[in-house]
């Protein structure tokens, strides 16, 4: 384990997730239980940036459905500043890969959405609600259905939905990924722009290795079904960062070639894993 | 290859140019379409007045211009305002027991899962009765008022809008739910939230539809035993070969649906301008 994601439970700690299990029994008449984590340890420190990377079906959206609460473990830890997540954890922030804007809301009342939730009076939610649209340059769209807007809008308002309420932990699951590349990479220098005001813990699932690179602090490989933690890496690439030239700084390659080493041994090696 | 060009056209010339052409194409698409409509309709009208005499006895089938004036008739005398309001009271107060009753008993099945899953055999069963063979029992029940055909007409609504609901509820995006609960959402505030602005397209369309059902269940009630309504007035009419007269109830009858469903369809678009959806009944 590389620094930062140390065993051992310290109340410092953001979020941890200790020696996880976890099963499914598919639907179905002669179901086996799959087993989709096993023994997944690693723990998060406040205000890192961390992203998980492997081939898909390897449990990395699980370990995000594992933080929100709205999946238990089979056995294994999950804990979050400092107490085991019981049932739909409201304390974090969660970015899906579907933008999940409510399609009867225009954009201003779906950013609004969580502070409504959370009782925060209207004139004061709208103000928030309104800073942050300006932030990822929507203003002017606030009064449209998010039908009315394209993918990278309902994107960008997605999430300053879930950064607008302030959750010291976000989990994101691959949410640029229907978007075009020009578009991604555009989003992703807004979005490190916005982390960086308030400084969340982010755990970030991605098949973008790029992306990973870009974005993250830490950057933890699986290996296909069942999910294990394969290995952790270290990005020690100097923030603020360029996302638009992140592949020229100095040591960027190394990382990435590694980081396909790893993943490439998991997909081409799937054939026992099948 | 080469990229020189022989003349160069002005931008905005281009842009205008195009737009007209939009506009015009439109234009003349509008006007087949109306076009096409008032064509068929006269082209139908004339064929009533004129030529469908000639393949079936004239009696039978009346033509337009009798059909009109026994109408006006009707109006003169009262006869049409008595008929109508019977069948608008009894199509309109079964229509609204129905739709509250089929939504109570959705938001019951929604809430408590298992209870759907044992009522559904007897909702599919029930739904597979035609209602209509149903009618001849209420009379024996309900007697000969208004009665039976408020309950024939609730009946008709109220599975419809039942299946609907359940539906619409069903139909919510796991992902839309989740991530809602996730932000804070639960219980009341999720239902207000969440599940009632999700249902309502299935649940608004089929209460739009099911008005036509409410009077079809009225009608049916007047055909079998009345002494009044519309239903009354067509059966009574063609059994004296009153043929205009038996028409003049028929086009008022379809002129009440088409009326009720344009008021609530405007409202709808008022309500829910983010969507439209399918019904299924």
């Amino acid at each position: 384990m590389t620094e930062g994601l140390t065993p051992g439970r310290d109340p410092g700690e953001a979020l941890r997730l200790d020696a996880v299990y976890k099963a499914f029994v598919p639907r179905g008449r002669k179901a086996e239980p799959l087993l989709a984590l096993e023994d997944v340890t690693f723990a998060a420190r406040p205000g890192e940036f961390i992203s998980l990377v492997g081939p898909s079906g390897c449990g990395k959206s699980t370990v995000l459905n594992l933080l929100a609460g709205l999946m238990r473990p089979s056995a294994g830890h999950v804990i979050h500043a400092g107490r085991e997540v019981h049932g739909v954890n409201t304390e974090i922030g969660y970015i899906t890969q579907d933008d999940n804007l409510l399609p009867w809301r225009s954009m201003l009342r779906n950013v609004e959405y969580g502070l409504e939730l959370r009782g925060v009076p209207r004139a004061q939610r709208r103000d928030r609600a309104r800073e942050f649209i300006e932030l990822v340059g929507l203003a002017g769209f606030e009064d449209h259905y998010p039908h009315e807007l394209s993918g990278g809008m309902r994107k960008r308002a997605g999430i300053v939905r879930t950064l607008a309420y302030e959750s010291g932990v976000v989990l994101m699951d691959e949410p640029f990924g229907p978007l075009d590349a020009q578009t991604r990479v555009i989003l992703q220098d807004e979005l490190l722009k916005l982390w960086d005001r308030r400084r969340p813990t982010v755990l970030f699932v991605t098949h973008d290795l790029v992306e990973a690179i870009a974005l993250s602090d830490h950057i933890l490989t699986f290996s296909g079904r069942p999910g294990r933690i394969k290995r952790a890496y270290q990005v020690n690439l100097p923030r603020p960062r360029d996302v638009f030239h992140i592949h020229e700084q100095a040591g960027f390659k190394e990382l990435y070639d590694a980081l396909w080493d790893d993943i490439r041994a998991e997909i081409t090696g799937a054939g026992h894993a099948a | 290859m080469t990229m020189s060009r022989l003349g160069r056209p002005r931008p905005g010339g281009v842009l205008s140019r195009t737009a007209a052409h939009a506009r015009a194409a439109a234009v003349a698409d509008r006007i087949r379409v109306y076009g096409g409509i008032a064509l068929l309709g006269a082209a139908l009208l004339l064929f009533w007045e004129f030529g469908a005499g000639l393949i079936v006895d004239r009696k039978y089938v009346s033509r337009p211009t009798e059909v009109g004036a026994e109408l006006y008739e009707l109006a003169i005398s009262g006869d049409l305002w008595r008929h109508t309001s019977i069948t608008m009271y009894e199509a309109g107060l079964g229509y609204l027991i129905g739709v509250a009753v089929g939504l109570a008993a959705a938001i019951v099945l929604v809430a408590v899962p298992l209870l759907d899953e044992i009522a559904g055999p007897f909702i599919q069963a029930f739904y597979s009765i035609p209602k209509i063979a149903l009618a001849p029992m209420f009379i024996m029940w309900f007697g000969l008022g208004t009665l039976p055909k408020v309950m024939l007409a609730a009946l008709m609504v109220f599975l419809i809008v039942l299946v609907n609901t359940v539906a619409g509820v069903r139909g919510i995006s796991p992902g839309l739910i989740e991530v809602s609960r996730v932000m804070g959402a639960r219980g009341p505030s999720l239902l207000r939230t969440v599940v009632l602005p999700g249902a309502a397209p299935a649940v608004v369309a089929s209460i739009r539809l099911t008005f036509s059902r409410a009077m079809v269940g009225a009608v049916l009630g007047e055909f079998i035993a009345a002494t009044g309504g519309l239903g009354f007035l067509i059966v009574r009419s063609s059994r004296q070969f009153e043929t205009a007269t038996m028409f003049a109830g028929i086009v008022v009858v379809a002129a009440l649906v088409m009326l009720v469903n344009a008021v609530i369809r405007a409202a709808e678009a008022r309500l829910l301008p983010w969507s439209s959806t399918e019904v299924h009944g």
